[in-house]
């Protein structure tokens, strides 16, 4: 049996524990086989050896800490990403209802359904003459754009964060 | 509890579910650290705790990990090589050709002492070598975890182990 055999039974048998019977007269002989036989037989001992260790009370709160602040700070991402998607598609949809209602008022249509608004409410009619005013000049329908898309953002936020449930897991 | 299910839930925002994690893991990647370090047990907590905080950090993307525990040596293996270099450089990465060996002959030792040789001499030999023999011997891991640890083949892993156990033969005996 030569050294070369030895070592390619420890490669393809790395956790052997016992040794085979034909290596055994090998290793009588050779010393440098037998150092290694002996390294391999205490490295599966100390594998025997089970210790276990743990973080300290304080870095273990820490990371806890660390966890949830993380977590705070990927879910507020991610509502703020939904939120700003949901209002665009709702400001976009007002927006357009509003657009749509200026040019209504060009056939003179608005002034025709007004008498039936006033009918059910003296309050709304007025509220909705203004808005009309607003969206009719140029900055004024950009002013008002925006100003629809924020009250739909902080409302769209507001609902969300009422109901954490429905938020959206941040993965 | 599944690695799996815990990072599900997690993910889902069940704060005690990263507790089940650490707990789970802790003494595992402390331990890998320590063995490595040669049983600097200090290091091994401050490195540990930056594993879990890469863990953190990084959770979201660790969906298509099969194992939690795999992921953490791989991450506490890079951070203690960093280490490593950052404050010992070339200091205590002895290659095969600089394993110096011991002047003690086997007859003089005892078994209890070779394994406390074994234990410190695991920091004197290369890093990969150190990390296949601990995994393997110590956590009693598959070959094929420690391939995953170590991105590479089983093959690979049998070689590291035989080279490390070749340079810790040196080193001890």
């Amino acid at each position: 049996m030569k050294c070369e055999d030895f070592d390619k039974f420890l490669f393809e048998n790395p956790k052997a524990k016992i040794c085979p019977q034909e290596f055994v007269e090998h290793l009588k002989e050779c010393e440098n086989c037998a150092s290694l036989w002996k390294i391999q037989e205490t490295l599966a001992d100390i594998g025997e050896d089970k210790i276990t260790f743990s973080l300290s009370p304080a870095q273990r709160a820490n990371l806890i800490l660390r966890a949830k602040k993380e977590f705070f700070l990927k879910t507020a991402s991610s509502l703020i990403e939904d939120s700003f998607v949901v209002s665009l598609l709702l400001s976009l949809f007002i927006l357009g209802i509003i657009a749509s209602a200026t040019n209504l008022s060009k056939f003179q249509l608005f002034e025709k359904v007004m008498p039936y608004i006033k009918l059910f409410s003296s309050q709304v009619a007025p509220f909705l003459k203004d808005i009309q005013a607003v969206f009719s000049s140029q900055a004024g329908s950009i002013l008002g754009a925006m100003a629809v898309f924020f009250i739909v953002f902080a409302f769209t936020l507001f609902v969300k964060t009422l109901n954490p449930k429905r938020l959206r897991p941040y993965f | 509890m599944e690695d799996k299910e815990l990072l599900k839930d997690y993910l889902n925002g069940n704060e005690k579910a990263f507790e089940m994690i650490l707990d789970k893991h802790q003494s595992n990647v402390i331990k890998l650290i320590y063995r490595l370090s040669g049983g600097n047990k200090e290091l091994a907590m401050d490195l540990s705790q930056e594993t879990f905080l890469r863990f953190i950090k990084a959770a979201r993307d660790l969906k298509g990990e099969s194992s939690i525990g795999t992921w953490l040596y791989r991450v506490a293996y890079n951070i203690f090589i960093d280490y490593v270099r950052k404050n010992e450089g070339e200091k205590v990465e002895l290659d095969e050709n600089t394993v110096k060996i011991s002047s003690k002959s086997e007859k003089t030792l005892e078994q209890g002492e070779i394994k406390e040789k074994i234990k410190e001499s695991l920091s004197k030999i290369p890093k990969e070598q150190a990390l296949a023999i601990y995994l393997f011997y110590f956590e009693e891991a598959p070959l094929k975890k420690i391939a995953k640890v170590l991105n590479s083949s089983e093959g690979k892993v049998k070689t590291l182990l035989f080279r490390g156990r070749e340079n810790l033969r040196k080193l001890v005996l």
